[in-house]
């Protein structure tokens, strides 16, 4: 199921375009990283599927409802916690959340503690939130956000301003949550980050859509490997196997195969190739780390 | 008197009547949702702006019973990806060893060969099959202990005997794979009731994972009823501790080496229906894992 | 919409701001008593407290604006709403409602309790043949009028969403008769006419609704209701066209 698809979605502000047709689909269970520059579109983005902000052209297509009518009943089932973490100043964490739930007709009382517990924040007692440190601010606001079970959560920079602790518990929250048949659209500028949870990315350049790609692609761009060109990849398999024991390989084309394994010996590599009678046009060693990859994306791309 | 009894009764049919159009549109309302969701793959829950407590009560028993629908489907989904997760694993796994034994026959049968090659070519394969063999009987040792074939044979057991016995098994092993190890078993006899081969088996297979997938340090303890091993590893943070046990669970980080992940499945079927448990726990780049057996 | 209502009373009701009102209103029937202490009784200072209901009155609505729909500015919790699917006009209409719901309490609050102050003091006074009906008819006047202000006051909050420059405005608000006959006397113009169409000299002019012809009461209502309805329905439109920030 298709949780979210957009189509051609822009946004421009006096004169300089923030979003220019981004067009991507969401399905039901993903972990959906939106990476990109400070300033590249991602916060633009979301505030236009989440209605905050009018698109000035192109379609939002969520959970199957197109019109305006539609997408705000489909809206309840979306949680979303965009930009800065806002909560009532003069309450503390037990009365934001029972504002919510009563505002958003929430019938057991029991799950604001349940709430507070997902997230870990139990013991604020009477603190205000205008007294609490960013983390827990975004701890709170994504409390709120799951209060009444969504379907969707759309999480704006999580991970921005968290100590490494936090950043760890945010991970694994993220996880957990995703676990309960949440699907999750996180954005970052930092593609380390969302490689330890996404299993698909996007990357926005310039308010553009410049790449998406499935977590396992993303594996096989980057991870290092020796790239070895054959006349016969059936053939140079078999010797892999059977004469250096090597099973961590595939095969990315017709001709090309990436082995994970052996990367300190190319030269026994091409040996044991050449003398199964299988010619080697070129080995040498890829991989990117994740930040080059990026970068290598956007780098061919700037205007 | 007339009139304010008129009155009276007037304001009170009107509050019935209001009562009765509100319960009226509670019931329509909870309808509306509750087929909108019954349709649809959604984690929403019914929401309510009644007045009334009964609707209201209503309304959280239907929420409950939605919640155990929602568990109950994310665990059938659960338990069908890691099914589907095996039958690709077994499957190759299974593969692994033929392919390669196919290879070496060919070999033998294409090229000529002196005795000594064709000697070992001959044993390669031998090996290979063995270990089709060995992967063969514990699927087989598996599905037996999960459909709960096994008897067990509950003694009073001298565990720090038992333990002794599985480390010098796998000492040799160890060893050679540059591990040091560090024993802590207490002289006196530990006695705890399990079945003395399950227990073997189950120190076996811990033995085995660590030497497998540990690195360099390993630590055994026994206190009271509880054993420890202790092995630091690689990839920790990559291997999710809640589905260490799960059948046919292995971490990326492994799918190279030979193993199906049966071997801990095993030890923690093995381990629960001799009434004892085994957890696992990380901190950092150590892997604990633990196992309580049935005190006397 | 109920369940808006609902939360928002919980969340007002946990700060000190929405109590206030009632206990400054307090506060100034204490001292018009102490004032006045030999000439109150209960009828007298009801029609005082009619006659100057646009002035005295209305400044204690101003804090319940900043208790019902500041925050949602100032503390930035709006984004939370409208990505949860609230339909605008929905929680523009609730804080509507809110508003409404506790002026009118306070309204009520405000001659009620200011009868049994001088009534305790002074005693009755002077009950003509009608009064209560008299009384009945300025309240409710005077009520629909209060409603119109609220709708102004949530309004000016929408448009302008920063606390200092709305009190500011709000003052200003309040203030336009004076403003008008200061104008009047300083041009020397007549501006009479003005105060027709002015919602707080129409506050003022319900205090004696009984006294008012079938024409006035028309005018005046008819007047009432512009300032009612266009504030709201401006802001309504303001809220569905802007950027939430």
């Amino acid at each position: 199921m298709t949780v979210l698809k957009t189509k051609n979605l822009t946004k421009s502000y006096g004169g300089k375009v923030a979003v220019d047709n981004v067009s991507l689909t969401i399905e039901q269970g993903d972990i959906f990283g939106l990476i990109g520059q400070n300033g590249a579109g991602k916060t633009t983005f979301m505030r236009m599927i989440t209605s905050l902000t009018r698109p000035d052209s192109g379609q939002i297509d969520l959970f199957g409802a197109t019109t305006s009518a539609k997408l705000t009943e489909a809206r309840t089932r979306i949680g979303a916690v965009i930009e800065t973490p806002a909560l009532f100043h003069n309450l503390t964490a037990v009365q934001n959340l029972e504002y919510y739930r009563l505002q958003r007709g929430i019938a057991e009382k029991s799950r604001v503690q349940e709430v507070l517990e997902i997230v870990q924040l139990t013991d604020t007692g009477k603190k205000k939130f205008k007294n609490f440190s960013l983390g827990m601010k975004q701890r709170l606001s994504l409390a709120v956000a799951i209060l009444g079970h969504p379907d969707f959560l759309i999480l704006d920079e999580p991970i921005n301003g968290l100590d490494p602790t936090g950043i760890v518990e945010t991970r694994d929250l993220i996880k957990r949550l995703n676990q309960e048949g949440i699907t999750i659209l996180i954005s970052s500028h930092i593609l380390t980050e969302l490689a330890q949870v996404a299993n698909k990315y996007a990357i926005i350049h310039h308010g553009r859509l410049i790449k998406t790609l499935t977590q396992e692609q993303l594996h096989t761009e980057c991870k290092r490997a020796m790239a070895v060109t054959v006349d016969d990849a059936a053939k140079a398999a078999v010797v892999l196997e059977t004469a250096l024991g090597i099973r961590d390989y595939k095969q990315v084309s017709g001709n090309e195969l990436r082995i994970y394994e052996y990367l300190h010996d190319p030269a026994e590599l091409s040996f044991q190739l050449n003398h199964a009678g299988v010619r080697v046009a070129s080995i040498h060693e890829v991989g990117d780390s994740l930040e080059e990859y990026y970068i290598k994306m956007i780098g061919g791309n700037v205007q | 008197m007339a009139v304010i009894a008129c009155i009276i009764l007037g304001i009170l049919l009107a509050a019935c009547l209001l009562r009765l159009s509100l319960l009226k549109r509670d019931v329509r309302q909870l309808n509306n949702k509750l087929s909108g969701i019954a349709y649809t793959d959604t984690n929403a829950r019914l929401g309510t702006n009644t007045f009334d407590q009964s609707v209201a009560d209503l309304i959280q028993s239907i929420n409950a019973m939605l919640k155990k629908n929602r568990r109950d489907y994310f665990e059938a989904r659960r338990t069908e990806a890691v099914l589907k997760r095996a039958i690709t694993n077994t499957s190759h796994d299974l593969r692994t060893p033929l392919t390669a034994a196919r290879g070496y026959l060919q070999m033998l049968e294409s090229s000529e060969l002196d005795a000594e090659t064709r000697a070992r070519y001959i044993a390669i394969i031998r090996r290979r099959l063995d270990s089709l063999g060995v992967l063969m009987s514990d699927l087989f040792e598996f599905a037996r202990i999960i459909e709960g074939n096994t008897t067990f044979d509950i003694q009073e057991v001298n565990v720090a005997n038992a333990l002794r016995d599985a480390l010098s098994e796998a000492y040799a092993e160890l060893e050679g794979k540059g591990f040091t190890v560090e024993a802590d078993i207490p002289d006196v006899p530990v006695i705890c009731r399990c079945d003395e081969d399950a227990l073997r088996r189950v120190l076996q297979n811990l033995l085995k994972n660590v030497c497998v997938h540990g690195k360099a340090y390993l630590r055994v303890r026994l206190f009271e009823n509880k054993i420890e091993i202790s092995n630091k590893a690689d990839g920790l943070d990559k291997i999710d501790i809640a589905h260490m046990f799960e059948r046919f669970y292995t971490s990326d980080a492994s799918r190279s080496n030979k193993s199906t992940g049966l071997g801990l499945a095993i030890a923690k079927e093995l381990a629960e229906r001799m009434g004892g448990r085994l957890s696992a726990s990380r901190e950092g780049d150590v892997l604990m894992m633990q196992v309580v057996l049935p005190q006397v | 919409m109920m369940n808006l209502i609902r939360a928002d009373f919980y969340r007002i009701s946990r700060g000190w701001v929405v109590y206030a009102p009632f206990a400054g209103l307090v506060l100034l029937h204490a001292i018009a008593m102490v004032l006045n202490s030999y000439a109150v009784s209960g009828t007298m200072y009801v029609e005082f407290l009619l006659g100057g209901a646009q002035l005295l009155f209305t400044v204690s609505m101003i804090p319940f604006v900043f208790c019902v729909s500041v925050p949602i500015f100032s503390d930035g919790t709006m984004k939370n709403d409208i990505s949860w699917g609230m339909s605008r006009t929905k929680l523009y209409v609730s804080k509507l409602l809110v508003m409404a719901m506790l002026s009118a309490l306070l309204y009520v609050f405000y001659i009620a309790s200011g009868m049994a102050l001088a009534t305790i003091i002074g005693g009755v006074g002077d009950i003509v043949p009608g009064y209560g009906m008299n009384l009945l008819q300025a309240m409710g006047a005077q009520m629909v009028g209060v409603l119109a202000l609220c709708s102004v006051m949530i309004f000016l909050s929408f448009l302008l969403k920063k606390p200092y420059v709305l009190t500011e405005a709000l003052g200003a608000v309040l203030l336009i008769p004076m403003l008008i006959n200061w104008i009047s006397a300083i041009f020397h113009v007549d501006t009479s006419w003005v105060l027709y169409f002015d919602l707080m000299s129409n506050i003022e002019r319900f205090a004696s609704f009984h006294l008012l012809d079938s024409r006035a009461i028309l005018i005046a209502f008819g007047v009432v209701a512009v300032w009612m309805i266009v504030p709201s329905a401006a802001g309504i439109t303001l809220l569905r066209r802007a950027e939430i920030k």
